[in-house]
Order: structure tokens, then sequence, then C-alpha cells
């Protein structure tokens, strides 16, 4: 770090820290278009597989729940990857700008932060139907 | 030693520890704590969660090559278990980072002494989270988009 610019404390980071910081915006930039790839793909695939069911009748159910599967993760994937280029904007920033390092370090965090708490949330929806499905599965044996 | 090499150490002593001590002022006034602790807090339970997807999508890989399921063709079944053991080791990946990051930041919260030098290792454990989430997540895309064009011709040619 450099000196501090005044008495409540604007930081700069180093070189090194910066490019540490954009290679992080970078990956969160990579990870957000390739969660938005995979999220059209899954409502593609989704459909074809609703198509499917429609053509097989009711017998196909399982179908059925698999696109429904395949489009809630892709809810979730688009959700997620709003937040990805946003964070990756604040960690490119802090690298390539100057009197405000702290400042874009906090929103970078943020970003990740909602990032995290979304698929924190994801994590747990998942594990409580999981358990849904298993407490069916098991009465109707 | 002489008085003016002595006294440049001593000046630079002094102004570390002040930088130090303004850097930790500057964190707390600036809220920094707040998000850190709560970003830990996720990356903990997401790191662990990856750390369980990747070893159970490891073992239904492991599975499904030694007893493929009736479900599929045969091949298919191949290919499913190779992307749920790629998927799996990545997500476990992912989430050992994650919980590394965790450490880190919780480090940069509740102790005093290299704040940045945790926070800038945090920011490289996060960075080979996100790096390793990137990898299962194009296998993942591959995996969709090959499944995606394997299912729109039997569409088309559906009666």
């Amino acid at each position: 770090m450099t000196a501090p610019a005044g008495p409540t404390g604007s930081y700069e980071f180093s070189r090194d820290d910066g490019r540490a910081f954009a290679a992080l915006g970078a990956a969160a930039s990579r990870g957000g278009a390739l969660l938005y790839a995979l999220a059209a793909l899954l409502v593609i695939v989704s459909f074809e597989t609703l198509a499917a069911m429609r053509a097989r009748g009711p017998s196909a159910s399982i179908l059925g729940v698999l696109a429904g599967a395949g489009l809630t993760v892709a809810v979730i994937a688009a959700v997620v990857a709003r937040w990805m280029p946003r964070a990756a904007r604040h960690c490119a920033a802090l690298a390539s700008t100057a009197g405000d390092d702290v400042g874009h370090a906090l929103r970078a965090m943020r970003e990740i932060g909602a990032v995290m708490s979304v698929l924190r949330g994801a994590v747990v929806a998942v594990a409580a139907l999981a358990l849904v499905a298993l407490v069916a599965r098991v009465t109707r044996m | 030693m002489d008085g003016a090499v002595h006294r440049r150490i001593v000046r630079r002593f002094r102004l570390g520890k002040r930088r130090l001590v303004e850097l930790v002022v500057a964190l707390v006034v600036l809220g920094f704590v707040g998000p850190l602790v709560g970003l830990a807090r996720d990356a903990r339970f997401v790191g662990r969660a990856g750390l369980a997807l990747g070893v159970l999508l490891g073992l239904a890989g492991g599975v499904g090559f030694v007893r493929p399921t009736a479900l599929l063709s045969p091949r298919a079944s191949l290919v499913a278990s190779l992307v749920g053991v790629a998927t799996g080791l990545t997500a476990a990946w992912a989430g050992r980072h994650l919980l590394a990051a965790s450490r880190d930041l919780d480090a940069v919260a509740l102790t005093r002494d290299r704040d940045v030098t945790h926070l800038m290792r945090a920011m490289r454990s996060l960075r080979g989270a996100f790096v390793a989430f990137a990898a299962a997540l194009a296998v993942d895309v591959v995996a969709a988009a090959f499944t995606a064009l394997a299912l729109w011709p039997q569409r088309s040619h559906a009666p």
C-alpha cells in the first residue's frame, strides 16, 4: 500500500494488489458470462424436455419434473449472473482508478456477498426440495 | 549503525505503524467489517455446500461408471458420469477455495494485524473459487449444449 492521502485514510492498493483484484474481476466476469450461457441453454433444454413429455404422454411425467428443475436452475443462474459483472466492474475499477480504492473494494465485497447469499438461498431451497422429494418417495413405498 | 540510517529506520517503522492504524480506522469507519463478516459467513456455507456437492456428484459419477443407469443409453450414461465427475471435482475445488477465503475474511474482520495481507489472500482464494466455478460451468454449458442438440432432432422428427 502507498501512503494514505487524508486523515480519514484514503488508501491506494499497490499495483500487485490491483492486479489480483483485476484477476478476480476477470474471473467473476467470465463466470457471469458462462452463467448466462448456461441459463439460456437450460431454458432451451427444459422446453425441449417439456415437448418430449407432451409427445410421450403421462408415462413420461418424470421429464416434466426434470424440465421444472432445469427452469429453476436457469432462473437461479440468471439471478447470480446479474451480480457477477457488477462485482467485476468494481474490481476492475479498483485496479484501474485511483482515489477510492477502499470504496470500490467495499462495493465489490457487497456484490460478491450478494452472489454468495443468493447461492446460499439456492442451496437451502434445493436441500429442502430434495428432502420433500425423499419424504414423498419414502411415503409412497 | 550510523545515526542517519537509524533515523530512517525509525521513521519508516513509525510510518508503517501509522499506516496500519489508519487502515484499521478507515476500514471500521467505512463499514468494511459488516460486509466482510456477512461475506465470510455466506462463503463458508456455500464452500461447505460446494464441497458436499462435489463429493456427491463425484460419487454419483463413479457409480454411473460402474453401473450405468437403465434410463439412458450406455453412451449417454457414460457422458453423464463424466460430466458428473468433472463437475464434482471442480465444485469441490471451488468449495475448498471458498472455505479458505472465508477464513481470511474472518481474519480481516476479527483480527487487527495484517489486514491487507489477509484481504489479498482472501481475494486470491475468491479468484480461485471463481475460476473453479467457471470451469464447472464450462463443463455444464458444453453438456447442456450437447443435450439441446441431441433433443432438437427428436422433436422436429416427432409425429
